[in-house]
């Protein structure tokens, strides 16, 4: 399958700052590919590059099966991650000229509109300024000019900030309704749930570099340790056999256990010990674990 | 619809069909006619148009005056009235009858001398009518054939040394149209390169230019903006032709000098030339400067450096009437944001050599390839940069140009 955009080894530096230094990955159509790290770690350089917006000091990237040119842009929809509507003018005019601007006719726009602003709530404030609405209502609409010429391609940079939990869920799901019908999408956020819940494959960069990529559950299981979450109403005592420290957490304990214990042994050494179990769980670690443990990994042995 | 048409018809609808936009249109013209309704009322209301009476000492006086229809909106005729003596004149004077009178004395014909008394001297149009008045008596008697083309006098032309440069006696209407049109250029070229320099700076406020440049390539971008700008100040240039057409359909035979304004073709030919020029030079330093501040008030700050120098010729239009082909008139037409104007001024006041025509146009198509291409590097370099100004000579660095 020809991967929707293809991401190889590109460069790009400012001045004396090298923003992209050596970043390579692929997305294919029907998946949700995160595109994760810290702030300044290259990601946006990365997304201009793709978009042709910069020109990439070295190495090479397809949009769409091949290079990228002023037809492909009307098949990718954007949401950047510094954005904004035309504040003058009255909602649905802003987003049928942007519409139009992707390619769609004023007609098919006028017609696509309505259906989505009923979607995101904002029908009532169809005809209001853009500046007469609020953050949240100005975000969703970025969200219908990002879908509304219904894209192959769909780049969203923090697509649920000034979002409450409602239209959060609202926004997952339709981005799971777009990856159902095909399309790909990659997504920038800091909300590793979000990831969690959404993201089929993903890569982490820092200072422009990779530092990590796979499917979510290639990446938590090269962070997996041995170690257990149990819950139990039984006082445990301060120290148990092959258990190398005892944690609390959030009314759970978390067992280490010492080098060549399983998991399989320590559960055994439980039951042994005539614990009673309500909870037996492998402590595999968080995106948020993850991602914190790799980013300052990374940056002491910079160091 | 092709992306720069829309980005266009954008610019040009977002700005044309707005209040501030028709507010801003119409009372330009109303200003200007106010102005002139006003001065010239204010000029005509300060004259005394009651009668004036004469003392015919000599016997001169023989035709009755004739008092024409009032054509114009400012024309007016004095009655002038005959008294039998000096006592009988003062006494009417007294009355309030006439506010003067002229005393034709015996032996007028060889002195030529007249007197006038009154509590104020007569406004130079009234002793002017009296003349005329006077000297169609004198003619009365003489066998002259065309006694009106005399009362009119002789006209005189101006031409200078070389034969080439030739003035009518209403030559300052060759003088007052390149004024005019200049004043309109700098309005409409002003506006439109600041509405431009308005609609980049407002794609960075708005945040909006990140999207704009993942749906249209920055040449669509740039050329749509651009050409809808200028629609808005050709329509600007074109409502006020259509008022100022109107105005002169209207009321050429009442406004007499309205009937002698000409347009000289070949200035207007040279004007035209360099007006289009200027304004790829203004537009491109105008989207140059919005494309590397961030906020509309910087650009208002900065958007000066632009103004001033388009705007100075007039400031110096002394220079260029006492000496077109002088210093200051020569240094301001060399320079790229005044040429159109002081050539203009320069050819209207006097004659310019046509090399130096030459030199101006290649001056300024080098400066337009110039400042366009430091338009699209600020663009480049700009656009994205939200909350950073960009310095000037980081436009020349290698990120500038995009490598």
């Amino acid at each position: 399958m020809t991967p929707s955009i293809l991401v190889d080894h590109i460069q790009k530096s400012f001045s004396q700052t090298k923003a992209v230094q050596d970043v390579s990955f692929e997305v294919r159509p029907g998946e949700i590919f995160g595109l994760l790290g810290p702030n300044g770690s290259g990601k946006t350089t990365s997304i201009r590059v793709i978009l042709d917006i910069y020109k990439p000091d070295a190495g090479r990237v397809e949009v769409l099966g091949g290079a990228m040119n002023a037809e492909k842009l009307n098949r990718i929809g954007y949401l950047p991650e510094e954005r904004g509507l035309y504040q003058d003018v009255p909602l649905d005019r802003c987003l049928v000229y942007l519409a139009t601007l992707k390619g769609m006719t004023e007609e098919q726009a006028r017609a696509k509109l309505p259906a989505y602003l009923e979607q995101f709530d904002l029908a009532e404030h169809s005809k209001k300024k853009v500046k007469e609405l609020s953050k949240g209502m100005q975000q969703k609409g970025q969200l219908i000019s990002t879908l509304i010429h219904d894209p192959e391609l769909i780049i969203i940079d923090e697509p649920f900030s000034a979002l409450d939990p409602v239209n959060t869920q609202l926004v997952k799901d339709l981005l799971i309704e777009q990856r159902d019908q095909g399309k790909a999408i990659i997504m920038c956020t800091h909300q590793m749930n979000q990831v969690e819940m959404l993201c089929d494959r993903l890569v982490l960069i820092d200072h422009g570099k990779v530092l990590l990529s796979g499917t979510l559950k290639e990446v938590r299981e090269r962070f997996a340790t041995n170690e257990v979450i149990i819950e139990t109403d039984t006082q445990l005592p301060g120290q148990l056999p092959g258990v190398s420290a005892i944690e609390p957490l959030n009314g759970k304990v978390k067992l280490i256990p010492q080098e060549g214990i399983s998991r399989e042994d320590l559960l055994a050494m439980l039951v042994r010990q005539g614990i009673q179990l309500k909870m037996f769980q492998h402590a595999v670690p968080t995106l948020d674990e993850i991602f914190i443990h790799v980013v300052q990994g990374e940056r002491s042995s910079d160091e | 619809m092709n992306k720069t048409l829309l980005i266009a018809k954008y610019e040009y609808s977002h700005h044309v069909f707005t209040k501030r936009f028709w507010i801003t249109l119409l009372s330009m013209p109303i200003a200007i006619v106010l102005v002139m309704l006003l001065s010239m009322y204010m000029s005509i209301s300060a004259i005394n148009t009651d009668p004036v009476g004469y003392v015919d000492k000599a016997g001169l006086m023989t035709l009755d005056q004739e008092i024409p229809g009032k054509k114009g909106f400012f024309d007016f005729t004095i009655p002038f009235l005959a008294y039998p003596d000096e006592e009988a004149a003062k006494q009417a004077v007294g009355t309030g009858a006439i506010q003067g009178f002229y005393v034709i004395p015996e032996g007028y014909e060889s002195t030529y001398q007249l007197t006038y008394v009154g509590n104020k001297a007569p406004v130079s149009d009234i002793t002017s009518q009296f003349l005329s008045f006077l000297r169609e008596n004198l003619l009365v008697n003489e066998k002259i054939m065309n006694e009106a083309r005399l009362m009119n006098g002789s006209s005189l032309t101006l031409q200078s040394l070389d034969g080439q440069q030739t003035i009518g006696e209403n030559g300052w209407t060759r003088i007052i149209v390149p004024i005019l049109v200049g004043a309109m250029y700098l309005i409409v070229v002003l506006s439109s390169g600041g509405y431009l320099m308005q609609a980049l700076v407002s794609e960075k406020e708005n945040r909006t230019m990140e999207i704009m440049l993942t749906s249209a390539t920055p040449n669509e971008l740039m050329t749509g903006k651009i050409v809808g700008n200028m629609a808005v100040g050709l329509t600007q240039l074109l409502f006020w032709i259509l008022i100022a057409g109107i105005v002169l359909i209207i009321f050429r035979n009442r406004i007499p000098f309205l009937g002698e304004i000409r347009v000289p073709v070949d200035m207007t030919l040279i004007g035209i030339g360099m007006m289009l020029l200027s304004f790829v030079l203004v537009s491109a330093l105008m989207a140059a400067i919005g494309a590397t501040v961030t906020d509309t008030q910087e650009s208002q700050s900065v958007n000066g450096l632009v103004v001033l120098p388009t705007v100075l010729p007039f400031y110096f239009i002394s220079a260029f009437m006492s000496n077109p082909n002088g210093v200051i008139a020569r240094i301001l037409s060399y320079f790229p944001m005044s040429a159109p104007l002081s050539m203009s001024f320069r050819m209207a006041f006097g004659q310019v050599p046509g090399w130096e025509i030459g030199l101006v146009f290649v001056i300024l198509i080098v400066t337009c390839l110039l400042s366009v291409w430091l338009a699209g590097r600020a663009f480049k370099m700009g656009m994205l940069q939200y909350s950073r100004r960009i310095p000037l000579k980081n436009l020349f660095s290698k990120e500038a140009r995009g490598e």
